[in-house]
């Protein structure tokens, strides 16, 4: 049965004036019956005082404490372990160590016990097989911000260095290679459950700063959303996210305000006491479902023992979101996996415009040591983001009739989505997204054209479109599926050369190959069944496939990209005949030598 | 075709105060309504325009002498 589970989290800070306020939020859960999970930071461990309250409350409660890698700060930092880094995923590995080291130690003298829970806003993959390797205790940790990186660095004024674009939204099996990235089985995977920082906007993630549209009350006051204590796009947002629970079994929703922002005075919240109301009324929501079956509030360790009951490593997951800031036609289909990261964005018919190819295994750990320092955004293949929009980053497809064509970016669109394999009977997971019969006018015609996507655990996307029998079979309908590319972390273009662009016959013959130069290379070549990218700089190779069973298409197109426009591009052009559907594989891969 | 290209020059104005360069809506012909394509913005034609014109005042803004003492 589809279950939704949340978590409450607060964070016990030492500075004197958020005190009363973390005792607040305490009370304010526990007068409700609702447990919570309370993580603590390095300066509040040096607390005696404040840790003998923390202790008293907690000693005989349903409720967990754990540790929190923020508010490293002052001199806990720098007298005792000679850093002033305050982020610890970016402290020098043998600072890193010693500081969590130092942190379960106060913790287990302050409390009697290791941790079982920790939270961060980021946790790369050494600092997790660490705590897994030295601290066998800690069996779930907060590890990343959905899409907290290139847009929200922008947004607030180039001034937070956390940098997260890539990751997956909710909890997940972290790869012990590259923490971003979800495991593909038990070998790769950190035995810690993975848990994000909040859940986001899965738009708003997309087309804003999704830090101001999440599961955080006070961060509405900041996107000045609310109506003074009320806010109607938090309770669609809730909702939605019980909804995911029917599509993959299961959902999570985390709670998590520290007590700075519910403190009077915080420079988002203009009235506190409108501030503190919406979060007891966001409490209150959660009590209302507990009351009623429809949510489980738990402790961390308790969501996380079971998802891991309830989910293994290399299980896909699906999320469908509707645009509930403005509450219109927007929606747009996210799917992770352990080879891949898609967004299918309807607001432009369905295309692919964010995609992170997990195959490279591209090393994500940040930190002096490392080449990436602070950036552990993980790379992408397309952003239409980041890099000029749909039309120019990402899979999309066009529909031409003798001379007349038109992009099928060029309309939005609904989508259905259907699970095609139920998770007891195929515990990976895997969907239908049926995008409907959407009406073209071209070529002095007017036709239907109907999409289907099928996304799994596996790296295979499969495409099929059908143009409805109705159309004059006589006239030269053409199916165009494009995939536009680039490869970086930054909204800046990275350096194309050396990617290699190749088609391929339905035997296997190379038919083209263009190795990038910044030279406007191109090719058309007829009868390719495969065109393909390889990517080094990510170690993926992502390639568009005719399906074996159907006809060979009449075209492929490779283009490299060029300095003024950054993008390679490949395409792969199929004849249409009413009433058959012609179906394309977009598929990736790890890069071999 | 109309559908080949934005159906209405109408610029975005949720990206025109982002100071994104013009991004012109797009036209549903199911409802009526113009979207933008890069954000969510989406409205009806007069709200657009209304809301594009009220985004370039902003321009004008600051202190002037007609300010009420």
């Amino acid at each position: 049965m589809a279950q939704f589970h949340a978590n409450i989290i607060h964070r016990a800070d030492s500075a004197a004036r958020v005190q009363p306020v973390f005792d607040y939020q305490w009370r304010a859960a526990r007068e409700r019956g609702l447990v919570s999970t309370t993580l603590v930071t390095l300066p509040a461990l040096l607390d005696e005082r404040l840790c003998e309250s923390i202790r008293a409350r907690w000693e005989g409660s349903r409720d967990e404490l754990g540790l929190h890698c923020h508010e490293m700060k002052g001199p806990a930092l720098t007298e005792r372990h000679g850093t002033r880094e305050t982020a610890l995923w970016l402290m020098p590995r043998t600072t890193r160590a010693a500081v969590l080291d130092d942190m379960v130690d106060l913790f287990v003298r302050r409390f009697g016990r290791p941790p079982a829970a920790v939270g961060s806003y980021l946790l790369d993959a050494w600092t997790l097989a660490y705590l897994e390797r030295r601290h066998p205790s800690v069996r779930v940790a907060i590890t990343n911000c959905f899409e907290e990186g290139v847009k929200m660095f922008r947004g607030n004024n180039q001034n937070w260095h956390l940098f997260s674009d890539g990751g997956p939204w909710g909890p997940f099996w972290p790869s012990r290679d590259t923490a971003l990235k979800p495991a593909g089985d038990v070998a790769e995977a950190i035995d810690i459950v993975a848990l994000p920082h909040l859940n986001r906007d899965m738009i708003l993630a997309l087309a804003s700063r999704d830090d101001l549209f999440a599961s955080h009350p006070l961060n509405l006051f900041r996107a000045k959303i609310n109506e003074g204590a009320d806010s109607p796009y938090l309770w669609r947002f809730l909702q939605q996210w019980e909804d995911q629970a029917v599509l993959n079994g299961w959902s999570y929703l985390s709670l998590f305000v520290s007590s700075p922002w519910l403190t009077p005075g915080h420079w988002a919240v203009p009235d506190m006491a409108h501030g503190r109301r919406l979060y007891e009324k966001t409490l209150d929501w959660l009590v209302e479902h507990q009351t009623a079956g429809r949510v489980r509030v738990d402790t961390m360790s308790g969501f996380g023992a079971t998802f891991r009951a309830q989910v293994a490593p290399g299980d896909a997951q699906i999320c469908q979101w509707r645009d509930e800031l403005r509450q219109a036609k927007r929606e747009t289909i996210w799917v992770v996996n352990s080879h891949y990261r898609a967004a299918l964005d309807f607001n432009v018919g369905g295309a692919i415009t964010d995609l992170r190819a997990y195959d490279g295994r591209v090393d994500g750990n940040m930190g002096p040591e490392c080449p990436r320092l602070a950036n552990g955004n993980y790379p992408y293949l397309a952003a239409a983001e980041l890099r000029g929009g749909a039309y120019q980053n990402g899979h999309h497809a066009e529909l031409a009739c003798g001379d007349a064509r038109v992009s099928l970016l060029n309309r939005r669109g609904h989508a259905t989505v259907r699970n095609v394999a139920p998770r007891d009977a195929a515990a990976a997971g895997a969907w239908e997204i049926d995008g409907g019969e959407v009406t073209w006018e071209l070529g002095g015609q007017r036709v239907v054209l109907r999409t289907r996507w099928r996304v799994d655990a596996s790296g295979d996307i499969r495409v099929e479109r059908t143009l409805e029998p109705a159309a004059d079979p006589s006239l030269d309908w053409r199916l165009t599926e494009v995939f536009v590319g680039s490869w970086g972390t930054w909204d800046l273009p990275e350096d194309l050369r050396g990617i290699t662009l190749g088609a391929w016959d339905a035997a296997g013959g190379e038919l083209a190959r263009i190795v990038s130069a910044y030279a406007s290379q191109s090719a058309t070549v007829a009868g390719a069944a495969r065109v393909s990218v390889a990517v080094p700089p990510i170690g993926v190779t992502l390639s568009l496939v005719a399906d074996p069973a159907g006809p060979v298409p009449t075209a492929g197109h490779l283009a490299e990209g060029t300095l003024f426009a950054p993008v390679y591009r490949l395409s792969l052009t199929h004849r249409l005949t009413p009433g058959i559907p012609v179906i394309t594989w977009l598929k990736l891969a790890p890069l071999t030598p | 075709m109309a559908e080949t290209r934005p159906a209405h020059p109408l610029i975005c104005p949720s990206c025109f105060a982002r100071e994104i360069d013009p991004i012109f809506l797009h036209h549903d012909p199911d409802d009526g309504h113009y979207y933008c394509t890069k954000c969510t913005y989406v409205a009806t034609e007069r709200a657009a325009v209304k809301a594009f014109l009220d985004d370039l005042m902003r321009h004008k803004h600051g202190i002037t002498r007609d300010e009420p003492k």
